[in-house]
């Protein structure tokens, strides 16, 4: 059977487990950490070994960049095709590049956050040793904040959560009164890249402290209720 | 199949069913298919440009050369330096610059500049630091299997006496493992208790050891994926000496024993694995006598023998035993243990990888004799050995393993390492000995062999100070 291999509830997973259901692949999730991937990035997908094929054999692991091909070839459902539509690639953009740089700063950065939610779920699964975690804890933090830097607005909290928030805003306008993103008949990876950031922020198990950015995406209903729609209509694991 | 237009209400089911694998097949046949068929068009579609554009006037003004950062610029200027239009007399056509350029890469190949291999060693040693016969020892080395190794570590002598010391230390270190296709990193701070009695040499230490698994390889088995991250360490070993040989690398009488006992994350010692550990290691050596020269006729017969057991304890607070980790298990096979073998060529394995066991045995035969003409007294040997060895995991342990369920495996899996022809190989060679380590050539041919485990058979390059 497949095997994903995850890090806990990190969103990356969760457009990864959620695009795979809405392509109809079996999966089985199995805990990870970065050091197992081929990028150094999670979570990856290590397909099935060919029974036809020789033991030596060992499938290659498959990276989030060539899911979306992967998934295609192999989900046994047709779906949107995701990459005709310029559109998508537009608002992906927003997803990736604003939420996405929000997100990593209130995940990792705002110290309240990073000590109840960042290091309960991705730390302290790592060792039992606090010498361990708090140097892991230190890598960790260094890294995201090595990422936000590569963006001009840096790690500065406000105007990172003011383009999060018209980020939102934009994407709750584009979405309207539709099920699904773009007006389409059944949800695709952008459905799916969405919902990953608006479940974990959304979900009260995550414990956020500082919850500017989940208030920014309660103010949108209609945000709230796609979140909701993916999770009646795939039944992922609460 | 799924029906692929299914009512709402069936997405359950449709998620439930598996994909038939033939239709699997089919599919993934149908997509190699494609990617080929698009490969071909593009390598088409390109040398179609290049053709009608051939006779196109075309300028270089800049070349880059990738990788390079460690050749002189100077030396590569003066190949590339033919190349740009301002020492060219008119322009390029498309096809005359593809050309120049191809014959200047050709000639940057035929240096062969590569990825240099090889390693560095440095040592510093301050004795009687504090006028109490204390020394601080500082350790560096890189190199490409042992990517890097830093260690500190300061000595003293206990009430003056030569033969109660203390240590103190620190190590850090990378190194390549690529029978398991990854990277192992270490970062440690130990304490060690040694003494001495007339030959009996004992050695108590405390250690904590931050690893990781690490670096892995594109191509690394699942399960040593699924094996990577961090763990932590912490471990009491007790390691015991007794050494009678008459010249431990190349003893002609004598015997040595050997044995390493570690227990790990056991009650108040936490960390992240706990086990029991325990081997041994012993080598005899017997001069052989031929009649009619007197003294030694430099002819001996060594054994040698080693075996280790792995037992899973369960961490303070824990009900099941911890399942052994890849850098904890053992490995066997090689050009200074189990000859004939690749390294780590034995015991369990996923695809290429070898995972290491938690039990294991291995024995040795060799003959040594003078080389002719060189007489007894030089430290060169010709030897015929055989040598095999069996290495195992532990058998039916489930994720869930309660004490009873260890311990009953634990003795099956030893009573399996009688079961049948231990993996084996035999071979001739040269032993040489100098002072600092022994080195070996030898032809060997491995004799028995289990699926899956990886035999060398031909010459073989041993360096080492503990060989089988």
């Amino acid at each position: 059977m497949l095997s994903v291999s995850t890090d806990g509830p990190s969103l990356n997973t969760w457009v990864l487990q959620t695009y795979l259901k809405l392509c109809g692949i079996e999966f089985c999730t199995v805990p990870s950490n970065n050091h197992s991937s081929p990028t150094g990035s999670l979570p990856f997908l290590l397909p099935p070994a060919p029974q036809t094929s020789p033991s030596t054999e060992v499938p290659l692991p498959i990276t989030p960049n060539r899911l979306e091909r992967w998934a295609r070839d192999h989900g046994s459902r047709p779906h949107t095709e995701d990459q005709t539509d310029k559109r998508c690639d537009a608002y992906l953009s927003l997803v990736e590049n604003q939420i996405r740089n929000a997100w990593l700063y209130a995940l990792y950065l705002e110290p309240y956050n990073f000590v109840c939610v960042a290091r309960r779920l991705y730390v302290e699964s790592s060792s039992s040793n606090i010498l361990v975690l708090a140097l892991l804890s230190h890598q960790l933090h260094t890294a995201a904040k090595s990422e936000l830097m590569k963006h001009p607005s840096g790690v500065d909290a406000d105007s990172l959560y003011t383009e999060a928030e018209r980020a939102l805003e934009a994407l709750s306008t584009v979405l309207a009164s539709n099920e699904w993103f773009f007006g389409r008949a059944a949800p695709g990876l952008f459905d799916a890249s969405v919902f990953a950031y608006t479940h974990l922020l959304l979900d009260s198990n995550m414990g956020w402290k500082e919850d500017r950015l989940v208030k920014a995406v309660q103010k949108w209903n209609n945000l709230v209720q796609h979140r909701e729609r993916v999770l009646d209509r795939y039944s992922l694991p609460q | 199949m799924a029906s692929l237009q299914g009512p709402e209400d069936d997405v359950f089911e449709l998620l439930k069913q598996d994909v038939n694998p033939k239709a699997k097949e089919e599919r993934e046949r149908a997509v190699n298919e494609r990617l080929q068929a698009q490969y071909e068009k593009a390598q088409k579609r390109l040398a179609e440009v290049i053709d009608s554009n051939s006779t196109l006037p075309v300028t270089v003004s800049s070349v880059k050369v990738l990788g390079a950062s460690r050749t002189r610029k100077g030396f590569l200027e003066r190949i590339f330096r033919p190349l740009l239009n301002t020492n060219q007399d008119g322009p390029y056509t498309l096809a005359e610059a593809l050309r120049e350029a191809q014959i200047a890469a050709n000639k940057l190949q035929r240096f062969d500049l590569g990825n240099a291999e090889g390693s560095a060693y440095g040592n510093l040693l301050w004795r009687n630091i504090l006028g109490g016969a204390e020394t601080l020892n500082l350790n560096a080395s890189l190199g490409t299997r042992t990517r890097s190794a830093y260690s500190i570590g300061f000595e003293t002598p206990i009430l003056s006496n030569p033969d109660f010391r203390w240590e103190i230390g620190g190590i850090a270190s990378s190194t390549q493992k690529s029978w398991a296709s990854h990277e192992e990193v270490l970062k440690g701070v130990g304490t060690k208790l040694r003494w001495s009695n007339g030959g009996h040499n004992h050695e108590l230490g405390f250690s904590n050891t931050w690893r990781q698994v690490t670096g892995l390889a594109g191509n690394a088995s699942p399960t040593v994926r699924y094996s990577a991250g961090d763990s932590f360490k912490s471990s009491i070993t007790h390691t015991y000496i007794n050494e009678r040989r008459d010249y431990p690398l190349l003893p002609s009488r004598g015997y040595f024993i050997k044995s390493v006992s570690e227990i790990a994350g056991w009650g108040p010692l936490k960390g992240d694995v706990a086990f029991w550990k325990s081997e041994v290691e012993s080598q005899a050596a017997l001069p052989i006598p031929i009649p009619g020269i007197k003294g030694a006729s430099g002819i001996s017969l060594t054994t040698g023998f080693r075996a280790g057991l792995l037992y899973p304890l369960a961490l303070l607070g824990e009900s099941s035993p911890q399942l052994s980790r890849i850098n904890d298990r053992f490995q066997l096979g090689g050009p200074t243990d189990v000859r004939g073998f690749r390294l780590a060529g034995l015991g369990p394995r996923d695809g290429s990888d070898a995972l290491g066991g938690d039990v294991y045995a291995a024995g040795s035969v060799n003959l040594l004799f003078p080389f002719p003409r060189v007489g007894a007294d030089k430290p060169l040997r010709l030897q015929a050995f055989v040598n095999g060895g069996r290495l195992l995991a532990l058998k039916k342990l489930g994720e869930k393993a309660d004490n009873q369920a260890v311990q009953k495996s634990v003795h099956s899996t030893i009573a399996e390492l009688g079961n049948g022809l231990p993996s084996l190989a035999a071979g001739v060679g040269i032993v040489y000995a100098h002072p600092v380590a022994r080195f070996e050539l030898n032809f060997s041919l491995p004799l028995v062999l289990r699926k899956g485990e990886e035999g060398r058979k031909g010459l073989s390059f041993g360096v080492g100070i503990n060989f089988l």
